[in-house]
C-alpha cells in the first residue's frame, strides 16, 4: 500500500504504466480464453515446457516444436494472436513472446496464487522482444 | 519553525536535479547497507540477474545522483553488503544568533535506506559512511547483529525495480509538496522500524505498522468531509440529536452540535480503510506471499494447526515466531482475529464484505506484509 501511493504521489507514469500492464494482462487472457481449445492446450504445453527454466540462468528460453505443438499452423496461429514468438519458418523453435504475456499465460493456466512466471526475469521484456534476434542478425 | 521533518532526502534530491549553472557541488558519499535478502535490479535483461556481472547494480546512475551497487561478492551471498553513492550538499542554516553548516549524509542515507527497506521489504541496515569526497573514512556505528538464530533465517532474493526507485526519488525532487513527501517518508520510517523490530518485538511492531498507513491516511483524507449521519460513532447519539432538532429554534444548535463533533474527530478508522482499499495492489489478496505463506482469514481450517497456535498462545514465554522444522507455526483464522485488534479487524472484514469477494488473504506479524 504504501509503495503504491509513493508510486501514485512521485511516479504517476509507473503508477499508470502499471495500471495498463494489468489491462493488457486481461485482455490477453481473453485471448487465451476465446483460442481454440487444441491451440489453449498447446500453449499450456509451452508455458509448462518454459516453466522447467525458471530459476535457471538462462534468458527466453526457446522449446523446440515438437515437445509442444502438433503442425506449423498451431505455431502460426499462436503467433499472429501475439502470444508466442518463434523463429522464422515456425517449424523448429517457439518461446512465450514476453514477461506480460508469460505473467497472463502463467495466471490463465496456473492461477493467480500459483502463477510461476509472477516477477519472472526468465523471459524478455515487453518491448524487447527482439533485442536477443536483432543481435544476431546484426552480426549476420 | 517548519512543520516538515523528513525532508534531508528531498532537499538533497532537488539540489542534485537542479540544472541551473550556480548550483553548488556535492560531496561524494558512500555510505554502506546490510540487507538480509539478495537485492537484484528486476528491470534488467540477463541471464542470472542475481549471480552474474548486471548483479553488481541495483541502481545503476552517473556520479549525479543515487546509486546503489553490490559490493560483496558473491553477488547473492547473505547478508548483502550494498553501497548507495550520491553527492551531498552543504546545507547552511543562518541564525540570528550563529549560524550551522551541514552535510546531512546520515539523514539522507538513512531516508534512502528506509525507502530502499520499503521496496525491498527487508530492513536495510546503515553500517555508516566509508568514503566523503573520494577520502576514505571509517566510523564506529552502534550495529548490533541481531541474534545467529535470526541471521539464519533463509530470505527469499528480493527483486527491486530500478526505473520504480529511480522514478520515486526523481518525483520526490521535483515535488513541491512538502506535505505529502514528509507524510510518504514518515510511513517508509514506520514501515522500516516496524520490519527491524518484529522479531524481538511483534506488538511494537505491529503498531508500527498499523502507524505507517494511519500516517499516510491521516494526510491522503485531511482535506476529506465525513458526514455525521455516516459516522458509526455517534449512532446513540443521533436519535437524541434528531429528538433535539424538532424542538422550536434548536435546528441550527443541533448542527452546530453536529459539527463541533466532527471537528474533534479525526476519523483514522475510516481513512485507514479508505486508503487501503484506493492503494491495495490489483493481485495483493489473490497472490501467495512469496516471504510469510501463512493462510488466514478464508483459508481452510486446518484443525491440528489451530491447536498448535492456540497450545504456543498459552505456553508462557513460548515464542510464537521461532521457526520449527524450517517453516512458520500455521495460524488458523481464529488464532489471527485474536492477533487483530478488533478496529483492525472490522475494517479488514468491512472491506472484504464491501468489494463482495472471497479472499485469501496472507497475513504476516514477524515481518511485513500486513496489508
Amino acid at each position: 500500500v504504501i509503495k503504491n501511493y509513493l508510486l501514485c504521489s512521485f511516479a504517476p507514469e509507473i503508477a499508470k504504466e502499471r495500471e495498463a500492464s494489468v489491462e493488457e494482462k486481461a485482455r490477453i487472457q481473453d485471448v487465451i480464453r476465446n483460442l481454440a481449445e487444441n491451440l489453449r492446450e498447446r500453449l499450456e504445453k509451452l508455458a509448462a515446457a518454459t516453466s522447467r527454466y525458471l530459476g535457471m540462468p538462462m534468458i527466453n528460453p526457446s522449446i523446440s516444436n515438437a515437445a509442444w505443438a502438433d503442425d506449423t499452423t498451431t505455431v502460426i496461429a499462436l503467433r499472429n494472436a501475439d502470444l508466442i514468438g518463434g523463429t522464422a519458418d515456425a517449424t523448429t523453435e517457439g518461446w512465450l513472446k514476453n514477461r506480460l504475456v508469460g505473467e497472463a499465460v502463467g495466471e490463465f493456466f496456473f492461477g493467480s496464487a500459483s502463477n510461476p512466471f509472477r516477477g519472472n526475469t526468465l523471459l524478455l521484456p515487453k518491448g524487447w522482444e527482439n533485442v536477443l534476434t536483432s543481435g544476431d542478425s546484426t552480426e549476420e | 519553525v517548519p512543520k516538515v521533518s523528513n525532508m534531508s532526502l528531498a532537499w538533497n534530491t532537488r539540489r542534485l536535479m537542479d540544472t541551473s549553472t550556480d548550483r553548488p557541488t556535492g560531496q561524494p558519499v558512500e555510505y554502506h547497507l546490510l540487507s538480509g535478502r539478495a537485492l537484484y535490479d528486476a528491470a534488467t535483461i540477463s541471464h542470472d540477474p542475481l549471480r552474474s556481472g548486471t548483479a553488481e547494480w541495483i541502481l545503476h546512475a552517473d556520479q549525479d545522483f543515487y546509486s546503489v551497487s553490490v559490493v560483496s561478492r558473491p553477488f547473492d551471498a547473505l547478508p548483502q553488503e550494498l553501497c548507495v553513492s550520491f553527492p551531498c550538499f552543504v546545507k547552511r542554516t543562518e541564525g540570528k544568533v550563529a549560524s550551522s553548516v551541514i552535510i546531512p549524509l546520515d539523514d539522507v542515507a538513512f531516508e534512502f535506506a528506509a525507502l530502499l527497506s520499503l521496496l525491498a521489504r527487508e530492513p536495510i541496515t546503515l553500517l555508516g559512511l566509508r568514503r566523503l569526497a573520494n577520502r576514505p573514512i571509517t566510523n564506529q556505528y552502534p550495529y548490533i547483529p541481531p541474534p545467529q538464530d535470526v541471521r539464519r533465517l533463509p530470505r527469499p532474493p528480493s527483486p527491486i525495480d530500478s526505473r520504480e526507485l529511480r522514478a520515486i526519488l526523481e518525483g520526490i525532487g521535483r515535488s513541491t509538496d512538502d506535505e505529502t513527501i514528509d507524510a510518504a517518508l514518515a510511513a517508509a520510517k514506520l514501515y522500516y522500524a516496524g520490519l527491524s523490530i518484529a522479531r524481538f518485538d511483534p506488538s511494537g511492531a505491529y503498531v508500527s505498522l498499523v502507524s505507517a498507513i494511519e500516517c499516510l491516511a491521516g494526510h491522503h483524507y485531511k482535506a476529506r468531509k465525513f458526514l455525521f449521519d455516516q459516522t458509526p460513532k455517534f449512532e446513540g447519539l443521533r436519535p437524541i440529536l434528531d429528538k433535539l432538532s424538532t424542538l422550536p429554534g434548536a435546528q441550527n444548535l443541533v448542527e452546530q452540535c453536529k459539527n463541533e463533533l466532527m471537528k474533534q474527530e479525526h476519523l483514522i478508522k475510516s481513512k485507514f480503510r479508505l486508503l487501503i482499499a484506493e492503494f491495495i495492489p490489483e493481485d495483493f489478496l489473490l497472490t501467495t506471499d512469496q516471504l510469510y505463506q501463512i493462510p488466514a482469514v478464508g483459508a481452510p481450517r486446518d484443525k491440528a494447526a489451530s491447536q498448535k497456535a492456540s497450545a504456543m498462545l498459552t505456553t508462557p514465554g513460548h515464542n510464537m515466531f521461532t521457526r520449527e522444522s524450517g517453516s512458520l507455526p500455521t495460524l488458523s483464522s481464529g488464532y489471527t482475529r485474536m492477533l487483530l485488534s478488533k478496529r483492525l479487524w472490522r475494517s479488514l472484514k468491512g472491506y472484504l464484505v464491501r468489494t463482495g469477494r472471497s479472499f485469501r488473504l496472507s497475513f504476516g506479524l514477524n515481518g511485513s506484509r500486513i496489508w
